[in-house]
């Protein structure tokens, strides 16, 4: 450095970094006792202790929530505060911002925890928060975008380390998914219908769902991994050049895998394929980064036996592999045919979320408290406990799922001699499950066992140790050259990349006459490129160094490559689906009118078209919505002998087509409902939901007796129903007139019927209210007067 | 009926821009490392970054 540098002094705030690794600890145990006791209840039906708030449907979503956004989320925060200013070498932007993330983020996880026991809930899993706190969330991350990219456009580190790299992917496509996926109208303060309804939902949701593990759970934690992994390893990253590949790879992939979540649904084909092919290309760069980072230990294995820092790496990027080995697997059609609702999710997810993001976030912790803190860590021996028993929990945890996740995709499909199904009670594969739920549990107390003797361990290091502040010199600020920008979008690849997308895209376009011409000028814009390369590859090397170099720049890319793999996906699916009542109306009421041809498609897609639910089924869908009723119970009858023998034809879209949000599941650990109505009589329903034993005697599901004394607002209701009018689903101005008096007289209808077995029941309950809505499940409009059952209902 | 929609749909586009973006980005990420990177000491003083950030600071 030239003698006559002007330096000066850059001090960290780490008081921002200490706050988050608070939280993360204090939430981390929170959301693992929550998990614990979800994990219970399914062993033990009566660990909800007959509270309505505690139970399963309402708990596990807070479960997960506090998982992914208390526990993972203020880790990543701790972990990006700190790394970010030191990879920039800069002080966060603006102190109070910081602190408007840190209070911010903690409000609205205090909010879930208050709102979501009390059934709360949007009902789209990992995304059920009410829309106020979804509006929170979008404020509070763009206050921390804003901070970011700040602290970016001041930096004293020209280079943009490739950490620094994945938190800007995050931090983007968060933003992205979030929105759209929570876009909805509210009917009240703490109520919301989603824009979206049928597959449009569940292409959104499984897009969001999917990329938050990839966007929420993985990008930053790998930006973490690239900074503290050679920081404990006291060498750099084994290949610098792996993690650029692996970054823009990863980027690009990512977003397009979602379809997988969707296989043999009624999602159209093409989308389930594409999905299918991404997640499966995955696993090229999620190995590739996964072996970079177990190489930076390359010459440091030593420490392995050591530094308990090191061992929760480790382990840690271990589980990351493995999970990335196993999350294409299950994408593979034919594979997911047999995991899909099945356990073997279960453990993978928590083969990810304990074994990649707990294990990575306490090695982080183990790194920076006592660092933080100005001290050394209070404990190894009892670090080393923490890491030996949080490996075994972790172990038995993920075994058990796959085995018990296994066993239930064969017990559901097992045929007889026959062809017929060879456990035809879906209650068998539960029973046989058992074992493996209690081992699941010891796993999941041991891992929380663990977690709390390392929080005993960090919190001892924070009490002998005391703050510290961190202040290094730096060169006088170079201002970012604004020619960098001009310089990019003018540069020889931009301009050829751009040409070379146009053509190729009129090459698919153009018909047979026009294609020799668009290909011939598509040939020549590949060779002048090729020219340009050769005659100039410096300067066409250079471009990834000023996108680098530009922070705006390098942000639209990432954008950009988010974006493709959405926007292929959504705008089809959105379009295809809202034409189809258009099609199929106008089929109807004009072509076959007029004696036009008949179309067997339009044909078959009237026949399966859903019709409006009635007030009372629509305030029963709520209560369904509300109970979390979706976490165990599916309602998409896949096209797989087993399931159409086991519940009945396969589900299409048409039939979920006003279903705001849409309530496909993903997870059986009772049968879907696609069908279930019709099946048995209410009085079954209602000896069903006041004692699940009583007609299923080996069930686990909770009771829900209190739904008997809750009534139903059908003032509300009303209100409810001009919200989805107003969201397409075809409503009439007497619908919502009548909305009180046919709710209460259908309520009367089933009541009536439940007198035969001496049932007594308010027919504006809320028990009414679900009874009336698992029966149209899979049937059409249902009778809601006395009349109506006189002339056949439907 | 779907496959009929979109043989006969304009957004058959977006996937052509989808593969061609794509195809266009990998390409220019391998041309990047292959010669953006290939010198040793460039590499070396970004992979280290995280290592160096502490040094020369003071703990008050």
């Amino acid at each position: 450095m030239a003698a006559d540098t002007r330096m000066r002094t850059v001090v960290y705030d780490d008081e921002i970094t200490r706050a988050f690794s608070l939280a993360t600890i204090i939430w981390g145990a929170v959301a693992l006792l929550v998990g614990a006791l979800v994990a219970s209840q399914l062993s033990f039906w009566q660990a909800n202790f007959g509270v309505e708030w505690l139970s399963f449907g309402r708990l596990r979503p807070l479960h997960t929530n506090a998982a992914i956004f208390a526990f993972v989320g203020n880790m990543m925060f701790a972990g990006i505060y700190y790394s970010t200013q030191r990879l920039l070498k800069a002080r966060m932007a603006n102190d109070m911002l910081s602190w408007v993330n840190f209070w911010g983020w903690q409000a609205i996880i205090v909010s879930a925890a208050a709102t979501l026991p009390l059934g709360l809930t949007q009902g789209k899993e990992y995304a059920e928060l009410i829309w106020p706190i979804d509006v929170a969330i979008a404020v509070v991350w763009v206050v921390f975008a804003v901070n970011f990219f700040w602290t970016i456009g001041k930096r004293n580190e020209p280079n943009l380390y490739v950490a620094i790299w994945f938190y800007i992917a995050t931090i983007i496509t968060i933003a992205v998914l979030h929105i759209v996926n929570s876009l909805a109208l509210p009917t009240s303060f703490v109520h919301s219908y989603p824009i979206w309804a049928g597959v449009q939902d569940a292409l959104v949701q499984w897009w969001y769902g999917h990329n938050a593990v990839a966007f929420f759970l993985t990008t930053p934690i790998l930006g973490i991994m690239y900074y503290y992994l050679p920081k404990a390893a006291e060498r750099p990253v084994y290949s610098y050049r792996l993690s650029v590949v692996h970054f823009w790879s990863l980027v690009f992939i990512y977003i397009w895998a979602g379809p997988h979540h969707l296989l043999y649904t009624a999602l159209p084909d093409w989308a389930q394929t594409l999905g299918m092919i991404f997640s499966v290309m995955l696993w090229a760069p999620s190995w590739g980064g996964m072996l970079n980072g177990l190489l930076t230990l390359r010459g440091a294995w030593d420490k392995l036996r050591t530094d308990p820092v090191i061992k929760f790496f480790v382990v840690a990027v271990t589980f990351y592999g493995m999970a990335t080995f196993e999350g294409p697997l299950l994408s593979i059609k034919s594979v997911s045919a047999l995991g899909h609702y099945t356990d073997w999710i279960i453990g993978h997810v928590h083969g990810g979320a304990l074994g990649w993001n707990g294990f990575m976030a306490l090695g982080m912790l183990y790194w920076l408290v006592p660092r933080l803190w100005n001290t050394k860590l209070y404990s190894v021996k009892m670090a080393e406990t923490h890491f030996w028993i949080a490996t075994v929990g972790i172990l038995m945890y993920v075994v058990s799922m796959w085995v018990s996740g296994v066993s239930q995709g064969l017990f559901w499909r097992a045929l007889d001699a026959d062809g017929f199904l060879k456990y035809p009670d879906f209650i068998e594969g539960l029973v046989a499950s058992r074992a493996m739920y209690q081992m699941r549990l010891v796993g999941g107390l041991l891992y929380l066992l663990s977690y709390l003797l390392g929080a005993y361990n960090l919190f001892a290091t924070i009490a002998r140790g005391s703050k510290s502040t961190v202040e290094i010199q730096v060169p006088e600020k170079v201002k970012e050259s604004k020619e960098g920008a001009g310089r990019l979008i003018t540069s020889a690849p931009v301009i050829f990349s751009i040409l070379i997308i146009v053509l190729s895209v009129l090459l698919g376009l153009a018909n047979l006459l026009t294609s020799p011409l668009v290909l011939g000028l598509l040939c020549v814009a590949v060779a002048a490129a090729g020219l340009s390369f050769a005659a100039g590859r410096d300067r066409w090397a250079r471009w990834h160094d000023l996108i680098e170099q530009n922070g705006l720049a390098f942000t639209v890319l990432v954008l950009v490559a988010i974006m493709v793999g959405g926007v292929v996906q959504i705008i089809p699916t959105v379009v295809i689906s809202s034409k189809v009542p258009e099609q199929v109306a106008a089929y109807q009421n004009e072509v076959l009118p007029a004696g036009g041809e008949v179309d067997e498609a339009l044909a078959e897609s009237a026949r399966w078209m859903q019709q409006p639910y009635s007030p009372l089924e629509l305030a029963g869908r709520d209560v369904y919505i509300a109970e979390g009723c979706y976490t165990c119970h599916s309602q998409m009858i896949r096209p797989l002998r087993h399931e159409v023998l086991r519940y009945g034809d396969y589900s299409r879209l048409e039939e979920s087509l006003l279903n705001h949000p849409f309530q496909w599941g993903s997870k059986r650990t009772g049968p879907d409902l696609a069908r279930v109505g019709g099946k048995y009589p209410n009085l079954w329903h209602y000896q069903h939901f006041m004692d699940p034993r009583s007609t299923s005697p080996e069930s686990n599901m909770p009771l829900y007796a209190w739904l008997k004394d809750q009534t139903v607002d059908f003032g509300e209701v009303k209100g409810r129903m001009q919200t989805l009018g107003k969201l397409g689903v075809p409503y009439t101005d007497t619908d919502y007139l009548n909305a009180e008096a046919d709710g209460l007289s259908q309520g009367r209808l089933i009541a009536a019927d439940l007198t035969i077995g001496s049932v007594e029941l308010e027919p504006d309950s809320k028990l009414a209210a679900l009874i009336a809505y698992v029966q149209r499940l899979g049937r059409g409009p249902q009778p809601i007067k006395a009349t109506d059952v006189a002339t056949g209902g439907e | 009926m779907f496959q009929e929609y979109f043989a006969d749909s304009t957004l058959l586009t977006w996937p052509l821009v989808g593969l061609a973006v794509f195809v266009l980005a990998f390409i220019a990420v391998i041309l990047y490392v292959a010669f953006g990177l290939s010198d040793a000491d460039k590499r070396h003083h970004i992979a280290s970054l995280p290592l160096d950030d502490d040094n020369g600071g003071a703990h008050r």
